[in-house]
């Protein structure tokens, strides 16, 4: 729909010119961005439900039920474009945010993961982008106090462009303290506190759904600064006075700001409001009406309470040194009604302003892609020796370890975690006494090939991880990062990766409670069109009842059996190794949901019987990548038994779905093998722990594991510190 | 048994299981905010737990010193009340005049999230019976790295003031298991008197069965017993 | 060692009892603290080339000197004026003298006007502060600020807080002159450091160092009158000293200045920040780099209520608060 058209229906429907605040608020709501008006149509293919489901997709965190009287709080979004332009201050208001989020609905924040994705290390910008990303997210994550336990970053041309920072955020609540975004009480007051009001921000929903312009510098004053001071005192306030039980309603002020808040608040409560925008603390004197209802000025709270509970209210904010201003109140009216300085400068119907714009009509055409491959042989050969292949593969960025991140990010802060980043999934103790394993993942690279399988196994590698660890999967949150939605090809991607996705959801019976698109990462370099990979990311979220129950995801000790559990698979198609020789085939490329579940219904007795001594699942990079983490972690050695299918390469950087590499005693080779056979999983003996810390290929062939350290842990380092 | 008294600032973010540690060794703990220094007399002694006192903004812990509860911590200390100040907390305590030198920005110039070792030294305070041992802890810090002019330091040698270095896991105190350009390797000192401590690392982050060590409960145990 | 220009001020070495007489005053050391000050009724010109003597001048600037430097101190302003002993003489303050005259302009007039070939009487866009050296010999020649510090004339301090307080004196007294009906168009100062090394202002404040026109004219009540002939050089003095003593507790509306303290980690001290930029910025090609240090701006903006108090409250914060003396070192200027 074009610019001219929404004007007209605008003015068709409120029978005049709107004015200047109603035309930024109508403009501000029915962006991409605020609207996800090429999204939303199909978010209903989604399985949103469960018994376990406490509050689904709709607001600012998926809510789920995890027993003794607590609900986790989950939400998922993308700081993309704020990134690309500022990317210190546009990565740590995404933190920001995302933490409000949580907070929003009465859960004290637990946990922080980020998937950040970039272009190669080689390039000086990327390093520039990725350094200061980090740094972004480090100094607000830790100085607000909220552990960042994991994540994962990548580097691919395709984000030379358009860098991705996705911020997963992770909080708890009993159930009876839990806060809704639902203003239903006429008369109830609006309470907004926290920073003031500035002029950041202002218009930033709107370009971030925009082709992201060469002219990056000029944007700067639409990106946001953070204080993460002001939002440890929000976390510590809203916290009072959630147990006070003085907040009858919440929200945060995100993407869209004051005007978001208020109309979403109020639509969902079926009221309106009348709003006085004289009454807020404003950074800069001469700030117009329309500039204070979209700014997005971070750490800033809305909340309704009762006009006999305001004093109380006051004094808790005083207390914390939290400024306030009391809007107006909650009114039957279902209008959006906004005055400055007592004159109307705003005057609409909520239900106008929230979804009165009509859907975007939008293409949906597969990429002409057909390549002209016949035979992959013809593109890598069998190589000489393993060892160098492997240090290929195990010395590339995205392979290499993350240490120089995580390093930088306080994952121990809050005393609950349990397992810490660059092992596995993180887990976190809950105050319920359960455990928290939780991942972020994508394979955007697979997805580029085949989006519909792609996203379905970014979501099963989470599933994956979150399985191997004892946990049971409660629940999905996504980030859908695409380019744009207008241009047909792109739009494709984006559904086929819905649908993908949809179908984990309804196969596995996990319910997607929260998410959040990104479109539009597009962006035309010198006259070329740019385009990220299409990036599901994926947010598992998994409960293990106990500290016992907890799967190692390193190796414990030497003299156990070493086997790959799960369907063969030598194939390099989608994989990191396919990527890094360039070789973009899609053939072998598929979801196999029967697979997954024959090999999750295996783990799942071999975990209850306490069989496993570790257990990870073959992620990226293959089986080389997954056996070098869990044996660098642990200092433990492993050789491989005799066998020509151990001398392929394939074998061992295929990322082939549903397997996992498990340990086990050998006095338990029987029972594992019974198990195998009874839920019809092919386990393959791969070798044993031994004491010496080496990987014995073969006789000929072995790889002192400080070697592989060396491979795996300073590529990271070396591109960044010198 | 006497309360021991965990003091937020604006920023602090290690109060809640600061509290929790110390109540899993059995002593009774109440979180004090900055708005309520009243409370500080009430308490038998004070844990300043980490975290960004005030952003950091400034320096770390340069604006604690500011505040009413600031004066009250220097009342307690100077009452002989057992004082720890842990990571944000010592930077407090070094900026609050109660601790000598000052903590200056990591060598390596990042945020540091790690395990490291400290070597316990004998020393003046009520950690001296913790002398001789090493303990994994838990680092995470920007600003971490400890700075005294020479004589000053060497005083505190003399008065026995260093109390923990850090050190490989054989206790061997190396400049390899430095983490943050800290002078000497030093990690925790102590007042003249013994009764303030400043650590680096952080104990209330190994208590846990499910935390990586629980060494931890020994430099909390010291603490508590300093009290009685 | 310090430089001294080629004229000394001849106070700054007195003992007790020994006096200096310039050209309008007569100085003369009471004890280690305090001078003596008495006023002449002599008037000179011209580096002393046109001379005169005018009765009851020495008795008017004196009043004017003290009114003047009274509502400066209720201001804030250190002046170095203690008490008036009678009619022409007054106690002051033993000063270190700077040997370098402060002048403020708001309007082109004198020197200024030969100097840069404009127009007398044009009002300039911000009130421009010049330096001279005191030196008769060598006709009060103008220095450049950087100059005067180089050659130890006053140190950088000194200067920053000379400045801070021409700027500030200007907008009192030009407030002060407009309720009489006169534009303050220039006025010349003179600060000396006392044996604690504040810095106070010294020296008189009289129709002899200021020039004062009716306002909306070019008619002068200052020492152009003698100067150019231009009338009873008494008459105007009196005129100034009768409408001043007139105004009664009037209370200016205070100006803001802002004082910008700048914090820089002290050499040795290992700059992380530095480092960090040092290595982004070799990343992006200055490979030239061999260092580079990150400090701190602090930018404060006070009213001048009561300067003295604001300077020292601050200077108590700068070094209890504001830098960690064994880590950091701080400089500070002023701006107005």
């Amino acid at each position: 729909m074009s610019i001219s058209s929404e004007q007209t229906l605008i003015e068709n429907t409120l029978g005049r010119k709107p004015t200047t605040s109603e035309a930024a608020m109508l403009e501000v709501m029915w962006s991409e961005h605020v609207s996800y008006k090429s999204s939303k149509r199909w978010f209903h293919l989604f399985n949103t439900e469960s018994p376990d489901v406490y509050l689904g997709i709709g607001e600012g965190a998926g809510l789920i039920d995890i027993g003794n009287g607590y609900v986790i709080g989950l939400a998922l979004e993308s700081h993309n474009h704020p990134s690309a332009i500022d990317p210190f201050n546009g990565a740590a208001t995404g933190v920001g945010g995302i933490i409000r989020d949580i907070l929003s609905q009465g859960c004290r924040p637990i946990a922080l993961l980020d998937a950040i994705r970039f272009g190669p290390l080689t390039h000086p910008r990327s390093r520039f982008l990725f350094e200061q990303v980090v740094q972004g997210i480090a100094s607000y994550g830790n100085s607000v106090g909220v552990p960042t336990v994991g994540g994962e970053v990548e580097y691919d041309e395709a984000y030379l462009g358009n860098c991705l920072v996705n911020v997963m955020c992770v909080g708890i609540a009993p159930k009876d303290k839990i806060v809704r975004s639902i203003a239903n009480r006429p008369g109830d007051l609006f309470v907004l506190f926290g920073a003031s009001t500035g002029r950041d921000g202002i218009h930033g929903v709107t370009f971030a759904s925009d082709d992201l312009a060469e002219s990056m510098q000029e944007d700067r004053g639409s990106v946001q600064i953070g204080d993460p001071l002001i939002e440890k005192k929000l976390i510590d306030a809203v916290m009072e006075l959630r147990d006070a039980g003085l907040i009858n309603a919440m929200q945060d002020l995100g993407g869209g700001g004051l005007t978001c808040a208020v109309s979403e608040m109020c639509e969902r409560g079926g009221t309106g409001c009348e709003i006085h925008l004289d009454r807020i603390a404003v950074r800069e004197k001469d700030m117009e009406p329309w500039e204070i209802l979209i700014s997005e000025s971070q750490e800033r709270m809305l909340i309704t309470c009762s006009p006999q509970n305001l004093k109380k209210v006051k004094e808790i904010l005083d207390s914390h040194d939290l400024t306030l201003a009391v809007l107006g109140s909650v009114t039957p009216s279902k209008r959006f009604v906004a005055k400055y300085h007592d004159s109307v400068v705003a005057d609409l119907p909520i239900d106008f302003l929230i979804e009165g714009f009509e859907e975007p009509e939008r293409q949906l055409i597969p990429p002409n892609s057909k390549q002209n491959v016949t035979s992959r042989k013809n593109l890598f050969q069998e190589p000489d020796k393993l060892a160098d292949e492997f240090q290929f593969l195990l010395s590339s960025s995205n392979i290499a370890s993350k240490r120089w991140v995580y390093q930088q990010y306080d994952h121990t802060v809050q005393g609950n975690t349990v397992l810490e980043p660059g092992i596995g999934p993180a887990i976190i103790a809950l105050e319920n006494g359960a455990y928290l394993a939780l991942s972020l993942d994508s394979l955007p690279f697979l997805t580029s090939l085949d989006p519909y399988s792609g996203a379905a196994n970014s979501a099963m590698k989470g599933i994956r991880s979150v399985i191997a660890t004892g946990a049971k999967p409660v629940a999905l949150v996504d980030n859908l990062n695409f380019g744009n939605p207008e241009k047909p090809d792109s739009y494709w991607e984006f559904v086929e990766a819905i649908k993908g996705i949809a179908q984990v959801s309804h196969d596995f019976h996990i319910p997607v409670v929260g998410g959040n698109v990104s479109l539009y990462n597009e962006a035309t370099i010198n006259g070329k069109r740019s385009k990220i990979l299409p990036t599901p990311v994926i947010g598992v979220a998994g409960i293990i009842s106990s500290l016992e129950s907890i799967v190692p995801q390193v190796l414990t000790a030497p003299d156990h059996l070493i086997a790959i559990v799960g369907p063969p698979s030598f194939s390099i198609d989608g994989s990191e190794y396919a990527r890094l020789k360039d070789i973009r085939v899609k053939e072998d490329i598929s979801y196999e949901p029967r697979e997954e579940q024959k090999s999750i219904s295996f783990l799942g007795v071999a975990q209850k019987q306490e069989l496993l001594k570790s257990c990870k699942p073959v992620g990226r990079g293959g089986i080389i990548t997954t056996l070098t983490k869990m044996m660098l972690q642990s200092n433990t050695g492993v050789k491989i038994d005799d066998s020509p299918v151990f001398s392929k390469i394939g074998f061992w950087v295929s990322e082939g779905s549903a397997r996992y590499i498990v340990e086990f005693s050998r006095n338990d080779l029987n029972k594992i093998q019974e198990l195998a056979k009874s839920k019809s999983v092919t386990i393959k003996i791969l070798g044993k722990t031994i004491n010496t810390p080496s990987l014995i290929l073969s006789e000929d062939e072995q790889i002192s594991l400080q070697t592989l350290m060396g491979w795996f842990e300073t590529p990271i380092v070396q591109a960044m510190e010198v | 048994m006497s309360t021991i008294g965990v003091i937020r600032f604006p920023g602090t973010n290690n109060e809640l299981e600061t509290k929790r540690s110390l109540e899993r060794l059995g002593a009774q703990a109440k979180i004090i905010p900055h708005f309520k220094p009243e409370l500080v007399r009430e308490v038998a002694a004070l844990y300043l737990p980490g975290g960004f006192s005030y952003g950091d903004y400034l320096r770390p812990g340069a604006v604690a010193k500011t505040t009413e509860i600031g004066i009250e911590i220097v009342r307690a200390a100077d009452e002989g009340k057992p004082i720890l100040g842990v990571c944000n907390g010592f930077q407090v305590l070094t900026e609050l005049g109660l601790l000598p030198g000052a903590l200056v920005k990591n060598t390596s110039t990042r945020f540091i999230a790690k395990w490291i070792s400290i070597w316990i030294e004998r020393s003046n305070s009520y950690l001296e019976d913790l002398a001789g041992t090493t303990l994994s802890l838990p680092i995470a810090h920007y600003s971490g790295s400890y700075y005294q002019t020479k004589d000053a330091l060497e005083q505190m040698k003399q008065k026995q003031q260093i109390v923990a270095r850090y050190s490989l896991t054989s206790g061997d105190v190396t400049p390899h298991a430095n983490p943050n350009g800290s002078l000497e390797n030093i990690a925790g000192i102590a007042n003249k008197v013994g009764n303030v401590i400043g650590l680096m690392p952080h104990p209330e982050r190994a208590i846990e069965p499910f935390h990586r060590t629980q060494h931890g409960k020994q430099i909390i145990a010291s603490f508590l017993e300093a009290i009685k | 060692m310090q430089n001294t220009p080629s004229v000394q001020v001849p106070t700054n070495n007195l003992a007790q009892n020994e006096e200096y007489e310039g050209k309008a005053k007569i100085i003369r050391v009471l004890d280690e603290q305090t001078v003596l000050v008495k006023f002449k009724d002599d008037l000179t010109a011209f580096d002393g080339v046109k001379k005169a003597t005018k009765k009851g001048k020495g008795h008017l600037n004196a009043q004017i000197t003290k009114i003047l430097f009274s509502y400066l101190q209720d201001k804030g302003i250190p002046t170095h004026f203690l008490e008036q002993l009678d009619d022409t003489t007054f106690r002051a303050r033993k000063l270190r003298m700077i040997p370098v005259e402060f002048v403020i302009r708001n309007y082109s007039a004198g020197s200024f006007v030969r100097r840069y070939g404009l127009s007398k009487g044009m009002k300039l866009k911000k009130p421009i502060l010049e330096l001279f050296v005191k030196s008769d010999a060598l006709h009060d020649p103008l220095i450049d600020p950087n100059v005067a510090i180089e050659l130890g004339f006053l140190t950088r301090d000194e200067y920053e807080k000379g400045k801070l307080y021409s700027y500030l004196i200007n907008d009192f007294l030009s407030q002060l002159f407009d309720q009489i009906g006169l534009t303050l168009v220039d006025f010349k100062l003179e600060f000396g450091i006392d044996q604690e090394g504040t810095l106070y202002l010294g020296d008189e404040l009289s129709p002899d160092s200021m020039r004062l026109w009716k306002k909306g004219t070019q008619k002068s009540f200052d020492k152009d009158v003698f100067r150019e002939d231009k009338g009873e050089v008494i008459e105007a003095y009196e005129y100034v000293y009768r409408r001043l003593s007139e105004i009664n507790d009037f209370q200016p509306s205070p100006p803001e200045f802002m004082i910008n303290l700048s914090i820089r980690l002290k050499p040795g001290i290992v700059d992380a920040e530095g480092a960090v930029v040092k290595r982004a910025l070799t990343r992006l090609g200055l490979t030239q780099l061999s260092e580079a240090r990150v400090g701190k701006l602090i930018d404060l903006k006070l009213s001048a209520t009561n300067v003295l108090k604001s300077l020292e409250t601050f200077a108590v914060g700068r070094t209890e608060f504001l830098i960690n003396p064994l880590i950091e070192k701080s400089e500070i200027s002023f701006d107005v």
